[in-house]
């Protein structure tokens, strides 16, 4: 098992570009399904990252890491669009701007 | 059989058991169960302490000493050396006090349960009552004098409990039962004051409290083998009082000490000899005996106590809490033995006790005051028994009169319970026959007063309405005037014997005073006693209710039966030597020959055929003296007494009626001037000068200049300015910040996202740092 | 050409994420990031995540984006309605300048490469023990530096890996249930233990001249399926170098092994799995063959180590043999062989704990879903049934506000 012929550095910028673009959704979007697969860009970014890392150390744990981020994300997106479901049914809208329940 | 001995802490833990029970299940388990569970309580402790007289008897009579497991260490400083364990003693004197106040105690038990059959607190009684035996058994068997102690106090709790029982009853009969209770335990500190310091001084001599320390045998007075040994004999064997090793208890290092002579006890202000010391120790405890045992000066307390239900004044106040003073000093025998004077008070103050207290049941008309007055005569008999060193014969009188005066106060309390059945029978629908009942313009008070059951005025002719009661009470009467065969002529017989050998022997003046003084006690009990029967079993019913008296129950019957019985035959325990015919049979002097090994100076007396002949007949006399002059006649018409309406003793019976105006005699030297000094106190010291002038002037206006110098410059000018500066700071600065709480998630977002890069410029900061050259 | 395939994929994959970033329609969105994902995936079997890469296709761009899909078009969410005022146009460019200081902050950091990602694995070394010294009754005791670490080991047996410290040892060997302090050992040279060796140490020889002989091994992966490889070891006790040669049914000599050394143990070789038949020739002398066995039988997949030396008969006669050790070879790294064993040792507990997740989550979403529309029904019957002196007093519609 030699040297990766792809700097991982390379692996780990294309993460970080990655994550960046999911940030930007979440923060500039406003539908919330969008918002959500922002989010799942996001995990998906650092999933990157994690098994480059992984391959840089010839360790299984960051592919385990990778896999456990991936059964999470299952969980949380079904919790998550069940609540957008709900959601929708009660307001009829997904406009995050139009939900601000927070605040009383 | 040793092993035995280790039961003897059941003995109190079982009746502690069985008030636990009644205590939080009475209610639920009913009168019935009730009566199983304190019945069963006080009889498995009786059991217990038949296990320990076998264990006794097996064991050669050895002392034997049993420690609690978690109480071991019951008071402990080590760093001041005390150590007063929770030790239980087993030797023949703390199983006999065992054996009378579990068995008498047992019968008693069972008599209440029918004599207080429909009571509203049923459950309550019994649980006094088996709290009464916990502390009776915790004060005879503890093996120090501060477990004594707290049984002591524990009975007098319950002594208090108990006379105050009813102290509801209507119609101002409540006020008095409880004032009688207030007046028990009030009298009673004043003894328990003369033990305090007693056990203080004790303590401060000795270093301990304990009887005898574990495995220590109690050392017989030296002088007797001293005296018996030639002189040029080799020395006493020293193995036998050679020194045990470590600390001795107060009885035996008071022994060595009187052998060895002249020591001296250091009381910081004066050094006393040990033999003043020991005179004042038991100067002390006798006043703690007098109010406990109800002699002169304290006994007023007892003839009242009879407020409470008669079980509780057979049980409390004639058979065992009453005989605590004397079972103390028998037990402190060592201490009384050495002081002559201590002892010539004692016998002074037992002497007149029975004499006076005898004069004073004559002339009272309350057949349980009668019992009560005799129960304070015949603790005379025991107190001066035990001034004149007879500590058995004391002991021996104090179980005998346990059998007879519980049997008596149990039959007057049924004679009460057949005549209050009389009274409710007919008040409740006899209303044509009482007009039937010739109408008795002599018995006093009843159209007007409430119907008095305890009344021997009211009473007359039970004999035939209820001959069980009444032959048992004969056998009471007999056994309490001294008769032969009965229990009390053998211990009274024996106490006398014991006053005149001192005087003879000795020549000791308390020895004759004793004799002489006790003498004629006994002369009056038994003439008292006879006018109790006969006014209240002979001749005819004075009153209706007395006419519709009945019979009680077997629950209450059979007690008194068995009692009858020990009554007859109690006495032939102590067969004193040289009796025809019984002596061989029972045996000479068991009682005292068993008391011996715990009681160091127990001894024996002799049997005088003169003295016995002398005081039968005198009882004899005293008796038909007292049916003469209460014949039938006389009986009929019961207004006066018929020594009343006789000139020559009218005066002297005004008196014994009166009570020898001994409680009218502390109501003005004591409880008013008392009174008066208390209501001043209140008025003038605490109301006018603590309350008016110190409260309200000094401290009240004082306090409230303070308050008002707090209050507005410094509270309301300076902190409640910060604080409200403060909190319109805070209040001006959240609504500013309110508005971050927008409610909308992408402001949230935001501000995580803001966070995130916070965060990772901060964890990459060297490397920032590094790379833009800083 | 794997950098430029690398970069080929990376400008899909960031492509494909602006544009989903951009796209008004979710539906569109949606595609968008299942070609993110399936670069991704790509990406994972560039760095051997084998494994990894299946369950991202399966997991991530099968059924999670199915599910974004299928909410989508249920709800008919495709768009949000424009409003007319927007509430958060600020927001914009703040975002924007945001992620651009966090880009350039992680960027420079990775770029300058002084986060210490290069720091190579240090692994403690591992060390088993094998016994090919023939003669002793009742095995041997192996001491490292006083510690045993091997106790009554038989001849042909071996101990399985330890790790130990990396350092200086001296490995002694003693007859079985000899004592250290007192008795002298049988043999004892100092060996040095380097961090990520895989070493054998084999006892060898006879019992007159024993020896111990160090043989490292590659326990890597071997990429041929069929494949094994092995690790020979030169204990012929007439001292002399030897070539290791394997026949062919044919009778042909293929040489493995040139020139391996008395004591010495060779690189390791590569091999088929099968019988083969195995002769040894002094070195450099293909005609003179000093001893052949036949049907020597490897499995697949294992690491081998072949001992010759000479077996003492039971009638004291000697004889050549050949002694062989095999130990399992590690998984492929990244494959699911070697995901599935660690699943299945080390993280067993987060396994079952996010297996517990899993299902808590599913409940959850059925009651999300569920609950609200019952409670909400109550709540209107609750409103139209038991009117409380508040509500009635408010028109309807005002009840909301």
């Amino acid at each position: 098992m030699g040297t990766p012929e792809v700097a991982i550095e390379l692996y780990v910028l294309l993460s970080a570009i990655l994550f960046v673009l999911g940030a930007m959704g979440v923060l500039l979007r406003r539908n919330a399904i969008l918002i959500f697969m922002s989010i799942e860009l996001m995990l998906n970014a650092a999933n990157l990252a994690l098994a480059a890392f992984a391959r840089q150390w010839g360790n299984g744990d960051g592919q385990l890491v990778v896999f456990f981020v991936m059964t999470v994300a299952a969980a949380e997106v079904a919790v998550g669009l069940a609540l957008i479901v709900t959601i929708f049914r009660t307001r009829q809208s997904i406009d995050i701007d139009t939900l601000h329940m927070f605040k009383d | 059989m040793e092993n035995f001995f280790d039961l003897v802490p059941l003995i109190v833990l079982i009746p502690l058991i069985g008030m636990l029970v009644n205590l939080f299940a009475g209610r639920q388990i009913g009168e019935r169960g009730v009566a199983i569970v304190a019945v069963g309580a006080s009889s498995l402790a009786f059991l217990i302490a038949v296990i320990l007289w076998i264990a006794q008897v097996q064991t050669g009579y050895e002392p034997g000493v049993v420690d609690m497991p978690l109480l071991a260490d019951w008071i402990s400083v080590p760093s001041a050396g005390l150590r007063i364990p929770w030790e239980f003693r087993v030797d023949t004197l703390s199983v006999t006090m065992m054996l009378v106040v579990t068995g008498v105690g047992s019968l008693i038990h069972l008599y209440a349960v029918g004599y207080m059959h429909g009571d509203a607190r049923f459950p309550r009684f019994f649980v006094y009552l088996n709290l009464f035996l916990v502390f009776m058994l915790i004060l005879v068997t503890g093996n120090n004098f501060l477990m004594m102690f707290v049984g002591w106090e524990g009975v007098g709790l319950c002594s208090f409990l108990l006379i105050g029982f009813w102290f509801d009853k209507p119609g101002g009969e409540g006020w008095k039962n409880s004032d009688a209770a207030r007046k028990a335990f009030i009298v009673n500190r004043v003894g328990d004051f003369g033990l305090i310091l007693g056990m203080l001084m004790t303590f401060w001599t000795f270093g301990t409290l304990d009887y005898y320390k574990p495995g220590e045998a109690p050392l017989a007075a030296h002088h007797e083998a001293e005296a018996e040994a030639p002189v040029f004999a080799p020395q006493f064997p020293q193995e036998e009082h050679a020194e045990p090793e470590g600390p001795l208890g107060v009885f035996n290092q008071a022994q060595l000490w009187l052998d060895e002579g002249g020591h001296e006890v250091d009381f910081g202000l004066v050094t006393l000899s040990f033999e003043t010391t020991l005179t004042i120790i038991t100067l002390l405890f006798l006043l703690g005996a007098t109010g406990k045992s109800a002699q002169i000066p304290l006994f007023v307390w007892l003839p009242d106590a009879m407020a409470g239900p008669t079980p509780v004044s057979a049980l409390i106040h004639a058979a065992t809490m009453v005989t605590a003073g004397v079972y103390m000093m028998v037990r402190s025998n060592v201490f009384y033995e050495a002081s002559t004077t201590a002892s010539f008070v004692v016998t002074l103050i037992g002497a007149s006790t029975a004499i006076v207290a005898g004069f004073i049941a004559v002339g009272q008309w309350d057949i349980k005051r009668v019992l009560a007055y005799s129960t304070v005569s015949q603790l005379g008999f025991m107190v001066a028994a035990v001034g004149v060193g007879a500590y058995a014969a004391a002991m021996f009188h104090l179980v005998t009169h346990a059998f007879f005066k519980a049997l008596l106060f149990l039959g007057s309390g049924s004679v009460i319970h057949g005549m209050e059945h009389g009274h409710h029978h007919l008040t409740d629908h006899d209303v044509e026959d009482h007009k039937h009942v010739p109408p008795h313009e002599h018995a006093p008070q009843v159209e007007t007063e409430r119907f008095d059951p305890q009344d021997m005025r009211n009473m007359g002719g039970l004999r035939h309405k209820m001959p069980g009661t009444y032959w048992t009470y004969i056998f009471g009467t007999l056994a309490l005037a001294g008769i032969i065969p009965f229990a009390g002529f053998w211990s009274k017989d024996e106490i006398l014997v014991d006053a005149l050998r001192l005087g003879l022997d000795e020549n000791r003046l308390d020895g004759y005073i004793a004799f002489a003084l006790l003498l004629t006690a006994a002369a009056f009990t038994a003439f008292y006693m006879w006018r109790q029967v006969s006014m209240v079993f002979y001749g005819q019913p004075r009153t209706p209710a007395a006419e519709h008296a009945e019979e009680s129950g077997p629950v209450m019957l059979v007690p008194l039966i068995v009692l009858a019985g020990l009554s007859l035959i109690g006495g032939f325990m102590n067969i004193p030597s040289g009796f025809p015919l019984l002596g061989r049979i029972f045996g000479e002097h068991q009682f005292t020959s068993w008391l011996e090994h715990s009681v160091v100076n127990a001894h024996a007396a002799g049997f005088l055929w003169l003295l016995a002949t002398v005081a039968v007949l005198l009882a004899a006399g005293a008796i038909i003296a007292a049916r003469v002059i209460y014949n039938d006649r006389a009986l009929r018409q019961l207004t006066d007494d018929p020594l009343e309406a006789n000139e020559r003793t009218a005066g002297a019976f005004a008196l014994a009626n009166a009570k020898l105006y001994w409680d009218e005699f502390y109501f003005s030297t004591i409880v008013y001037p008392y009174q008066r000094a208390a209501r001043w106190l209140a008025d003038r010291l605490d109301w006018a000068f603590w309350h008016d002038f110190v409260h309200d002037r000094v401290i009240g206006s004082s306090f409230q200049w303070a308050t008002e110098m707090l209050s507005n410059p410094i509270d309301r000018g300076i902190i409640d300015r910060a604080f409200d500066g403060l909190a319109r700071l805070v209040h001006n600065l959240a609504a500013r910040v309110r508005t971050i709480q927008t409610g909308y998630v992408r402001t949230y977002a935001l501000g995580v996202a803001f966070g995130a890069l916070l965060i990772l410029v901060i964890a990459l900061l060297p490397v920032l740092r590094d790379l833009l050259g800083l | 050409m794997e950098l430029t395939l690398f970069f080929i994929v990376a400008a899909v994959a960031v492509a494909a994420a602006a544009l989903m970033l951009i796209s008004e329609n979710a539906v569109h969105s949606a595609l968008f990031l299942i070609v993110n994902f399936a670069c991704i995936a790509f990406l994972f079997l560039m760095l051997h995540a084998p494994f990894l890469a299946l369950v991202q296709i399966t997991v991530y761009t099968g059924a999670i984006m199915v599910l974004f899909l299928f909410v989508i078009m249920l709800l008919g969410a495709e768009r949000v309605q424009p409003e007319q005022t927007p509430r958060f146009s600020w927001m914009t460019p703040v975002a924007v300048i945001l992620a651009l200081a966090f880009l350039a902050v992680a960027s420079t950091a990775i770029i300058q490469g002084d986060i210490e990602l290069t720091t190579p694995r240090v692994a403690d070394p591992q060390v088993r023990v094998a016994n090919a010294l023939s003669g002793a009754a009742d095995g041997i005791d192996v001491y490292l530096n006083d510690e045993r670490i091997a106790q009554d080991l038989d001849y042909r047996e071996s101990t399985t890996f330890d790790a130990w410290d990396a350092g200086q040892y001296t490995i002694a060997l003693y007859a079985a249930g000899a004592d250290p302090e007192a008795d002298e050992p049988l043999y004892q040279q100092p060996i040095e233990l380097t961090t990520d060796d895989v070493l054998t140490l084999a006892a060898a020889g006879t019992m007159q001249e024993p020896l111990v002989v160090v043989a490292a091994e590659d326990m890597g992966p071997i990429d041929d399926e069929d494949g094994l490889r092995f690790v020979a070891i030169n204990a012929l006790p007439d001292r002399a170098a030897i070539d290791v040669a394997r026949l062919t049914r044919g009778g042909e000599r293929r040489v493995l092994i040139e020139g391996l050394s008395y004591g010495e143990a060779s690189e390791a070789v590569d091999l088929q799995t099968g019988s083969h038949t195995i002769a040894v020739y002094p070195a450099g002398d293909s005609n003179t063959r000093l001893a052949e066995y036949e049907d020597v039988e490897l499995d697949d997949q294992t690491a081998a180590l072949w001992v010759f030396g000479y077996e003492r008969r039971p009638d004291n006669s000697w004889r050549s043999e050949i002694v062989t050790f095999s130990a399992a070879m590690y998984p492929a790294f990244g494959g699911p062989h070697h995901v599935g064993e660690l699943l299945f040792s080390r993280y067993l507990l987060p396994f079952e704990m996010v297996a517990l997740v899993l299902l808590v989550a599913m409940i959850g979403a059925i009651v999300l879903t569920h609950e609200a529309r019952e409670k909400r029904q109550r709540l209107v019957r609750r409103l139209a049934n038991v009117p409380s002196p508040t509500v009635e007093q408010q028109a309807p519609g005002e009840a909301g506000k």
